[in-house]
């Protein structure tokens, strides 16, 4: 039987929609704030962990792997080593689950894990015409030459291909992670307005939880004034007044004629990073720490990348075989809120017959994921999607309502581009 | 003879290591000079080897000037001229040699030992932090008088020379070498390979200035330069005029008459008490270094985290201040937006550092990240001394205090930044009040080295001595001060400002007032002071320190008025001055005065009054022996004030106007509205006895015996 991994403390900066509140923060940044704030609340020496380890998407370029920078600006002591995971939108819970592999390999008994990112500093790149252009503009060595490869700039040299919208792609698929939504919201039959209602329901929820939300956020210091404040310690993503009628307004991102998925019903970018204290059993006894839940298992599935939105389905197929429980012993579900769609389609999946026979080769089905039970403080539609940190958060946020509600165990979930899944048990300590 | 001079011969190269004996500096002194001759009648009789390296076997010390410890315990002029000529003589010689002498310069190399270096023939410095370049001879009220005075002008220029020579500072390598004082800076670890190149230059030969050390050119650099000091020091330091004037009219003449110019000004000035009183502040300045509790039965704590409570200007200013000193630091206050102002307070700090060069954008970022800003309540037991600086309410500080008590470890110390309020008080509903103790930081915290240590009645040495070598560590100067109204500085201060507004109150101007202060040497006048302080917070420190005085100073109404005009000083705009372009008095507070216009005392009697209470307060202090002794009270106002330097603080005043006189005049003050101006029973004892608060008020030339402070002192 594999060992738990305690859940000692976890805390989390807002989550700030990309250019705003956060947006002169970088990755490194808010990890520092996350993980010094987790240390301070903790009180934790810091020469009792054992390594540092979080996820991040898009790592910032001049800070390769950028978790052994947030461990050192943090004052955790150099001796102790520092990674940094990617498994796309499930980074954040990758951070996690190599935690729990190390204490089971006997790898170590006490990590900082997490995520960061930051989507506002996702750079913009220059396109390779340009590059050839500033490669040969370096080579010159006259004037006259450089004045030449200088007239041979066009205007369109300097339109910069986003980063972001690269990131968001699948190469593989060829396909758009918004293009994968629309495909599940034709396959299973998900309306426009299904998908809004599910966007609004997302964010009163969150918008509900606000004082709830407010015990894992930590307040995040600018060191200045911006816009006549000096700190941030509210998640900027849930809106107090959308309606349907607002939602439905909007324009379809992917499919402009036919499509149903627009900025409404798809996840927030945003900036934020996510720090969690876990241990093993042994190290909760030795240093007499006080966990706030744990994680017993978890799996990780493959799936068809343009179907990526399925991922949760196959993940917590996957999980059932490898875990004592099934669907019907959570108490409170978070499945990630890439698009409503998604979700949505995820929900049919669950109890289709059809589908759980074909795809997931089972004789019966998997389970009813209950409306009232599902995300019940909001998702990434409301609170936003900073991709490496959103793992972390599920994990957070879920062990938090868990010890509100006296439940016992979460299931967490989270598809991931390039068609994967990703799935845990969350229980109460 | 001894070893203070190691010598290593090795092919054509010769290398000096200095290494002075049973001490951890080099220093100079006779016996320096005796064994460097030495070498030099060997190198001189050796004229087969090539090169000459000087270097220190020191840790951060190449070499700390002359030994100012030989003038303190007594020499006579003449010991005196001889050790200057000798100095001439000696550094002369080893420029003449006719081998290539290159310093190798790691760690201080100031005074004396940069007039060594410069009578080398190239100067290679590393680029480590300890290395320090400077002539600070002139802020001892001397000169540079080995050779500085007169080398430097024809080596980097006569601007420059002064630029180094009259300010006194001490520059950090790449510094040095903009200025051109040396010639090259490599690693520490690069010094040996990089010396032997410069073995291969030859002797070098000073450049010539034909246009900037010609007479018409330093005629007006003289002038300039010496209007600049004027501005800067109100004529009250003659060292930087005589050395200014040793350097032009040295470059006229040559280097044997420069050097006779030299000698005379650095006897004259070294006879001058003001040169004394400056190398006693130095001495104090090295002995508050040295603070220490004698007996004690634990171990002092050693101090790794600090927590700040309260993030307002002081609680950010101290947290920046120690974060930069790397001791992690959490700065808590209740609000987010109150730590969240103080973060930005701190940033401020960390810019204006970086752009003054005080510390690189990656240290500004690394002092930032060593700080923890928390609003909510966290684990403090792994803090080992927690500082609270929240507002100055009796009740509120306790409850924090008593609160930090139950959280924290046993044996963390716990210490209050009050400016005003009673460290017994606010210990009183401790169950450990042996765990606390005042640290009392001034504003703004960045800038004031000294800092108040106040002991209570009830705290232990243990506590005492975990928070002395913590002040020491983060490199303040600490005043050791027993629990009393305003403990040292605030306690002479506040009667002192509190009489210049009776004073403007009865009807004399402000600028009356101030300008006879600033003439006196007080880097501001009183009123002025207030203003930079704030109405209210002088309001706030006198009220306070009127309830619990004994002998307490008369309140006027009128700071109340200017409260109730919003005029707060600085801060607010105006004061008694108007800010912030063009400062001048604020007319608008004349009405609140009770007398318009008064012509009683003439200004001197002004600054008599003024000065006079302060050495009243500064008396009562020892009477109450409240300080260990007047040296105490001289640097705590020195330091904490800038109480004029060139007169050693008020208590070495009193001595050098005589008690009898200060007694007098102030009975002559004493009046029925003025009772303020009795003398305290010490200074009467004082003046009836003949005594005084030092031994001896004359020159460093004459003997002053009693002193046996062996320590190595490093400047000049």
């Amino acid at each position: 039987m594999n060992k738990d991994l305690y859940i000692i403390e976890g805390v989390r900066t807002p989550f700030c929609k990309m250019g705003t509140e956060l947006m002169e923060e970088d990755a490194v940044s808010l990890g520092t704030f996350a993980t010094k704030g987790l240390l301070a609340k903790t009180g934790l020496d810091p020469n009792w962990i054992d390594e540092v380890i979080y996820g991040c998407v898009c790592q910032p370029i001049d800070s390769a792997n950028v978790t052994r920078i947030i461990a050192l600006r943090s004052g955790i002591p150099k001796e102790k080593p520092a990674y940094t995971v990617h498994r796309n939108c499930a980074s954040g819970l990758e951070a996690l689950t190599q935690a729990y592999d190390k204490i089971n390999s006997g790898a170590g008994d006490l990590f900082v894990v997490g995520g960061v990112e930051s989507m506002s500093q996702v750079p913009f790149i220059y396109r390779p015409s340009a590059v050839k252009k500033f490669s040969a503009l370096a080579r010159c060595k006259t004037t006259i030459s450089k004045c030449k490869t200088l007239a041979s700039f066009r205007i369109g040299d300097f339109n910069p291909i986003i980063g972001l919208k690269l990131g968001l792609k699948d190469p593989f698929a060829a396909m758009n992670m918004g293009e994968t939504a629309e495909l599940l919201s034709s396959e299973f039959k998900i309306s426009r307005e299904e998908q809004d209602h599910f966007s609004l329901q997302s964010h009163h929820k969150a918008v509900k939880a606000r004082k709830s939300l407010a015990e894992e956020i930590l307040p995040v210091y600018f060191n200045k004034k911006i816009r006549s404040h000096y700190y941030c310690n509210r998640d900027n993503g849930p809106r107090e007044n959308q309606n349907l009628s607002a939602l439905a307004k909007l324009r379809p991102v992917f499919d402009r004629k036919n499509g149903t998925v627009t900025a409404g019903n798809a996840s927030q970018i945003t900036d934020g990073a996510v720090s969690l204290l876990v241990a093993s059993e042994q190290a909760v006894k030795k240093h007499g720490l006080n966990p706030i839940g744990r994680l017993s298992s978890y799996a990780y599935s493959g799936c068809d990348p343009s179907r990526m939105g399925l991922g949760p389905i196959h993940a917590m197929n996957k999980l059932e075989s490898k875990s004592k429980y099934t669907i019907k012993d959570a108490d409170i579900f978070e499945i990630n809120e890439a698009f409503a769609s998604q979700v949505l389609a995820c929900k049919k999946a669950s109890q289709s017959e059809e589908f759980c026979k074909k795809i997931l080769k089972r004789d019966r089905i998997l389970g009813e994921i209950p409306e009232d039970l599902l995300n019940v403080n909001g998702g990434s539609i409301s609170l936003g999607h900073p991709v490496g940190a959103s793992g972390a958060r599920l994990a957070l946020t879920s062990i938090y309502e868990l010890n509100r509600r006296k439940a016992k165990r979460a299931l967490i979930s989270l598809c991931i581009g390039g068609g994967q899944g990703g799935a845990a048990w969350i229980e109460a300590a | 003879m001894n070893n203070m001079i190691s010598r290593t011969l090795k092919d054509q190269f010769l290398t000096l290591e200095l290494d002075r004996p049973h001490s951890s500096a080099n220093v100079i002194d006779f016996d320096f000079f005796d064994a460097l001759n030495q070498e030099l009648d060997f190198l001189e009789c050796h004229s087969e080897i090539e090169t000459l390296y000087i270097s220190s076997k020191k840790k951060g010390i190449f070499i700390a000037g002359a030994d100012l410890n030989q003038f303190k315990k007594g020499m006579s002029i003449e010991e005196i001229q001889h050790l200057i000529r000798l100095g001439h003589d000696t550094f002369s010689r080893l420029r003449k040699l006719p081998q290539v002498s290159i310093a190798r310069i790691h760690g201080i190399c100031v005074g004396g030992g940069l007039e060594l270096a410069l009578a080398c023939d190239y100067r290679i410095a590393s680029d480590d932090k300890s290395t320090k370049i400077g002539l600070p001879e002139v802020t001892l009220g001397i000169l540079p008088g080995w050779g500085g005075t007169t080398r430097l002008p024809r080596m980097i220029g006569l601007r420059k020379a002064l630029f180094m020579i009259l300010s006194g500072k001490q520059f950090n390598s790449s510094s040095a070498l903009r200025i051109g004082v040396i010639d090259g800076i490599v690693k520490k670890e690069k010094l040996l390979t990089a010396s032997i190149s410069y073995s291969q230059k030859g002797k070098k030969v000073f450049p010539l200035f034909p246009f900037e050390n010609h007479p018409i050119s330093t005629m007006i650099v003289e002038y300039q330069a010496r209007k600049n000091i004027l501005k800067k020091t109100q004529g009250h330091y003659p060292a930087p005029l005589r050395a200014l004037q040793v350097a032009v009219k040295g470059l006229r003449g040559s280097m044997e008459s420069s050097y006779k110019l030299e000698e005379k000004a650095f006897l004259d000035l070294i006879s001058d008490p003001i040169s004394m009183n400056l190398v006693n502040l130095f001495f104090l300045t090295e002995r508050s270094k040295r603070v220490r509790i004698e007996d004690i039965e634990t171990p002092p704590v050693k101090v790794k985290k600090v927590a700040i409570i309260g993030a307002g200007i002081m609680g950010s200013g101290i947290a920046q201040w120690i974060s930069s000193r790397k001791f992690n630091t959490t700065l808590k206050d209740i609000h987010p937006k109150a730590v969240g102002k103080g973060m930005a307070q701190i940033q401020k700090i960390l810019q204006s550092g970086i752009l003054r060069k005080t510390f690189t954008a990656v240290e500004a970022r690394d002092t930032l990240d060593r700080i923890t800003p928390v609003s909510s309540e966290i684990p403090m037991f792994h803090h080992d001394l927690v500082i609270e600086a929240v507002v100055e309410k009796l009740d509120l500080k306790r409850q924090v205090i008593k609160d930090l008590e139950s959280r924290t470890r046993p044996d963390t110390v716990l210490a209050s930044n009050t400016s005003a309020l009673s460290i017994n008080k606010i210990a009183e509903k401790m169950e450990h009040p042996e765990r606390m103790v005042g640290i009392h930081f001034f504003n703004p915290v960045h800038r004031m080295k000294l800092v108040e240590v106040i002991q209570g009645e009830k705290t232990s040495n243990q506590t005492l001595t975990t928070t002395l070598e913590f002040v020491k560590k983060i490199g303040k100067l600490p005043v050791l001060v027993k629990d009393s109204p305003g403990f040292l500085v605030n306690r002479i201060l506040m009667p002192y400002l509190f009489e210049s507004v009776r004073l403007f109150d009865q009807g004399y101007s402000i600028e009356q007032i101030d300008s006879s202060l600033l003439a006196f040497g007080m880097p501001m006048g009183p009123l002025r002071l207030i203003d930079e302080v704030g109405v209210d917070v002088a309001q706030h420190v006198a009220s306070d320190l009127l309830k619990r005085l004994e002998n307490p100073f008369p309140e006027t109404q009128l700071l109340q008025k200017m409260l109730e005009g919003n005029y707060l000083g600085k801060k607010s705009g105006s004061g008694f001055y108007n800010y912030p372009r063009k400062i001048n008095p604020n007319l608008k507070i004349l009405d609140y005065k009770s007398y318009p216009i008064a012509s009683e005392y003439r200004d001197s009697d002004l600054t008599k009054m003024l000065v006079y209470l302060m050495v009243n307060e500064g008396a009562r202090c020892l009477e109450e022996s409240i300080v260990k002794g007047p040296e105490e009270v001289d640097f705590g106002m020195v330091m904490g004030t800038g109480w004029a330097p060139f007169r050693g603080g008020p208590m070495r005043y009193a001595d050098t106007v005589g008690i009898e006189k200060i007694v007098q005049e102030m009975e002559s003050y004493c009046g029925e509205k003025t009772p303020h101006f009795k003398p305290c029973n010490l200074l009467l004892e004082m003046a009836s006895t003949g005594k005084q608060f030092f031994p001896q008020t004359a020159s460093v030339v004459e003997h002053t015996p009693n002193d046996r402070n062996h320590g190595h002192q490093n400047a000049a």
